[in-house]
């Protein structure tokens, strides 16, 4: 049979062909799922009733423990912590603890949940839930090590009595973790020393509660909207990693009655002008500005809101087997020649950034920016042995994505007399190199990082380039090698490992490095809030001089929304607000 | 028969062809520089919530995926999985496994390759035979120009143009999203125009070569109507070149949906694989090459077939016709 169609004269009748194609057609659609989200649209009468988001990258994960996109939905209302961020950012207000304690020494906090408090499915919340999750969460073993990404969302800066030993495994027994639940509704969490930073960490992501029967019954497949049990306002209702996600109003959450807008819905769009065509287009009403195109759109421009001091654009210093790399005289004339108004020109939307601790901190001092000064920059290179460039090295910035400002930066530094190079690589390749010793010895340089957190202290002196890692950078280039051989070793277990790294560093880590170390551990334990804030900005002062992290320009937290939204008040999470509060009509 | 042992033939030379391209892919995979830890770790920074990036995340991944094994035994590992259709947990997507992930996006980004095609092939089979049959006119030329401009415009542009008049100016569709058959139109038409100029070219090429031959002025000569003989004689024969591109260029189009789908946010396979490629997510990675591959080698054998159909002249050369092995057996 197949032989006689086959040799056959051409066979392909119209009425067969047009048959095949519409039936390939019928297949290929069916086989198509489309979101459940709904269209959604900018609200649908009188109140606010859908609440539509961009969200700029695929939403790859909901689990909080470990890093990953996740942290940009979650807190939009899926899942909420004892605590949450007031309408600034900056402090907090009950969520499902009611109230707490805080004892004399300022060391040991007791949260008192509330008796209302329900899970998505109407399980009620206990002390001992909260215990559950923060155990996972810093368990070797959990999320955050099991994430193929190996990253945990812990904050060491909450410092939180055992949790970053019991995390690294160098402790094994949990009840020498500072989280103990006393009673059903009584959670004690110890700290090591006092940290006044402590409750507004712990409205960070990685602090939301989890519902621990359904992550025993589904481990694989908790997240999935048919699965998931949260402890927020919103239950996940849809979500396709790529697309959307959308959530609903829930009836057993304890403050039902502030819920204003009964679903939420977030969509993908990781391209930033098809995202703003659709807040044009009024299908969406929160999206991140671009402010390159919406510069001088005046009524765009008065859309945005903002949380000040949110992200820091910064230089991370490089290894180099040149001279100039360890002199830190060099890396202070490098710093001093940017001048950083004129980068902020450039990249609109963001400020000058003086100092790698944003303005936005309480207590922030005046003494902590670097000025634009070129003829104190050439006279530090003069001192250093380098007169007008002469005998440097080539200056590179090590990139995986062009930016305007960053080629700016290598120009002034030309009016230092230095060769520079913009070096931009795959990410992959960035990633591979940014912390290895370069061969060349005539090549040395810095790569191109940001950073964003809330406006504490303890994220910008302890969190980031804080004394578990400033040291590291401190190290002569010809030790750099072994000390990542024993990172890298997977031989060794948690406590050899912190042994032997913290060992490298007492032996060839920097006398400045290590008094930082002591300044900035000495700060996060001060009891007394003026003693603190001085003891960082000590701290944040000598980081600086040692010119590791040379800092650029500081950006916000910004978001546009509708003027129809009311209530929406931007903070200092990836997320950008929490949905409490926000009403609004079409 | 001869259908038959052709099929079983090429679809031997699919298989060790897909084995080839595992084989490359994954060894380029390991050539290539970064590690999804590493480069997860530099994306961290700006979500506030990077621990420092070090050489122990990158071991955690070494650990968990075995890739502290000889490159040879962790792809045989893979592959002693992947014949079975198990490609493993995406490391993006720990929560899925990549035959899940394949299993949602491709119809998504099939079904705008396929109306794309549908629609490209409807805008320039005509559109090639009237710039033929008008040769040198004002109709030519102007058809000429807008099948260049089609070409000459890349998808995401046309995207974005779409979404500037039927969006923003006229309101009549949504920017994006995936809700319904709307949600198609748009994409449908950023991924088709350009091929429907490329397609008109060729369409018009061949028309103008079949209008010259003896057979067509000669069905001319026996009093057929120009439309009898365009349609009958000069079409079939001009359509070969187009079957020929069209294949390729259908899985060509599968491949090539990134933009759009970025742009207007379609939850398709283009998205998970340029991700999975930028952030060396190796076994979302593999699984897309492998159907990316098999999918443009099915075509191939798709495109054999339809010519065989559609032009006896090709079964002799493709092995399908009895007359090439009557041949063969009186030699």
């Amino acid at each position: 049979m197949a032989d006689a169609i086959m040799n056959r004269g051409p066979v392909l009748a119209r009425r067969t062909f047009l048959g095949a194609i519409a039936a390939a057609g019928a297949t290929v659609l069916a086989g198509c799922s489309f979101d459940s989200t709904g269209s959604g649209g900018a609200g649908s009468g009188a109140a606010l009733k859908t609440l539509v988001v961009s969200v700029s990258q695929n939403i790859d994960s909901l689990d909080p423990h470990y890093v990953n996109n996740g942290a940009l939905v979650t807190p939009w209302g899926l899942l909420e912590g004892l605590v949450a961020t007031d309408d600034k950012g900056s402090g907090v207000v009950p969520a499902i603890a009611e109230k707490w304690d805080v004892s004399a020494d300022g060391l040991k906090y007791t949260f008192h949940l509330r008796s209302t408090a329900k899970f998505s499915n109407g399980d009620p919340i206990t002390a001992k839930d909260f215990e559950w999750t923060y155990q996972r969460l810093l368990a070797p073993t959990g999320a955050g090590s099991a994430a193929t990404d190996g990253a945990n969302s812990y904050k060491p800066s909450l410092g939180i009595v055992g949790a970053t030993d019991f995390l690294a495994g160098t402790i094994t027994d949990w009840s020498k973790v500072g989280i103990k639940a006393t009673a059903d509704d009584t959670l004690e969490i110890t700290l090591a020393t006092p940290n006044s930073a402590f409750l507004l960490g712990m409205a960070n992501v990685s602090m939301l509660l989890l519902h621990k029967a359904t992550i025993e019954k589904h481990p694989k497949d908790w997240m999935q909207p048919e699965n998931w049990v949260g402890s927020g306002p919103y239950a996940l209702t849809a979500w396709t990693p790529t697309a959307s996600i959308a959530m609903k109003k829930h009836s057993h959450y304890w403050d039902a009655d502030n819920i204003h807008v009964d679903a939420v819905q977030g969509r993908v769009l990781t391209d930033n002008n098809a995202a703003l065509l659709a807040y044009r287009n009024n299908e969406i009403q929160v999206t991140v500005p671009n402010f390159a195109v919406i510069s001088k759109d005046k009524d765009l421009m008065n859309q945005v809101q903002e949380a000040p001091g949110y992200l820091v654009y910064f230089l991370q210093s490089m290894f180099t087997k040149h001279p100039a790399g360890a002199d830190a005289r060099v890396r202070q004339a490098l710093g001093k020649a940017i001048d950083r108004k004129a980068l902020a020109k450039i990249a609109v939307g963001q400020l000058p950034g003086p100092s790698t601790v944003p303005q936005a901190v309480p207590g922030w001092d005046e003494s902590l920016a670097i000025d634009f000064d070129l003829a104190g920059a050439k006279k530090l290179l003069d001192e250093a042995g380098y007169a007008g460039g002469k005998g440097m090295p080539t200056i590179q910035i090590l990139d995986f994505a062009s930016n305007p400002f960053i080629e700016a930066t290598l120009q002034m530094w030309e009016e230092l007399g230095v060769k520079t190079k913009y070096n931009i690589v795959d990410v992959g390749q960035y990633s591979d190199i940014r912390y290895k010793p370069i061969e060349d010895p005539n090549l040395w340089g810095y790569s191109a990082n940001t950073f964003g957190g809330l406006p504490t202290w303890n994220n910008w002196v302890i969190d980031c380039w804080g004394p578990a890692s400033l040291p590291f950078f401190s190290l002569p280039t010809d030790q750099v090698d072994a000390y990542l051989a024993i990172q890298a070793d997977e031989s060794l277990d948690g406590a050899t490992k912190t042994a032997r790294l913290a060992s490298m560093i007492d032996s060839y880590g920097s006398a400045e490095a290590k008094r930082f170390v002591k300044l900035a551990n000495a700060a996060a334990a001060e009891p007394d809030e003026s003693a603190r804030i001085k003891g960082f900005n000590e701290a944040a002062g000598l980081r600086q001089q040692m010119g590791y992290q040379i800092p650029l320009m500081w950006g916000p937290n910004p978001l546009m929304v509708k003027p129809t939204v009311k209530n929406l008040h931007v903070n200092y999470s990836p997320s950008g607000f929490y949905v409490k509060g926000i009403e609004g009509s079409k | 028969m001869a259908l038959l042992t052709f099929l079983a033939r090429r679809i031997a030379r699919l298989v060790i062809s897909l084995l080839i391209v595992s084989m490359l892919a994954f060894g380029l995979l390991q050539l290539a520089p970064g590690t999804f830890a590493g480069i997860q770790a530099v994306g961290g920074g700006s979500t506030g919530l990077a621990n420092q990036q070090t050489s122990g995340n990158n071991s955690a991944l070494v650990q968990a995926y075995g890739e502290n094994v000889p490159i040879p035994v962790q792809y045989w590992n893979w592959l002693s999985h992947a014949v079975v259709g198990d490609f493993g947990p995406s490391y993006k997507y720990p929560q899925s496994d990549v035959t899940e992930i394949i299993a949602q996006a491709l119809p998504v980004t099939a079904s705008l390759a396929f109306f794309a095609m549908v629609l490209a092939l409807a805008i320039a089979i005509p559109v090639g035979v009237i710039s033929a049959v008008r040769r040198g006119t004002w109709i030519d030329n102007s058809l000429m120009f807008v099948s260049t401009l089609g070409v000459a415009i890349p998808n995401y542009l046309m995207a974005i143009i779409l979404v500037l008049v039927f969006s923003v100016g006229l309101h009549a569709l949504p920017t994006g999203g995936w809700t319904g058959p709307q949600s198609m139109i748009m994409p449908v038409i950023a991924l088709g125009a350009g091929m429907a100029g490329v397609f008109a070219r060729y369409v018009r090429s061949s028309v103008l070569e079949v209008l010259d031959e003896e057979y067509v002025v000669a069905a001319r000569a026996r009093g057929g109507t120009p439309r009898a003989v365009l349609l009958r004689h000069v079409l079939r024969s001009a359509i070969m070149p187009l079957v020929t591109v069209a294949g390729p260029a259908f899985a060509g189009l599968i491949a090539g949906t990134l933009f759009v789908e970025q742009i207007f946010g379609i939850p398709g396979l283009g998205q998970y694989f340029t991700q999975a490629a930028i952030g060396r997510d190796m076994p979302l990675m593999m699984g897309c090459t492998v159907v990316f591959a098999a999918i443009l080698m099915a075509m191939n054998v798709i495109v054999d077939l339809v010519y065989a159909a559609i032009d006896p002249r090709t079964r002799a050369g493709l092995g399908l016709s009895h007359e090439t092995k009557r041949k063969a057996a009186v030699a």
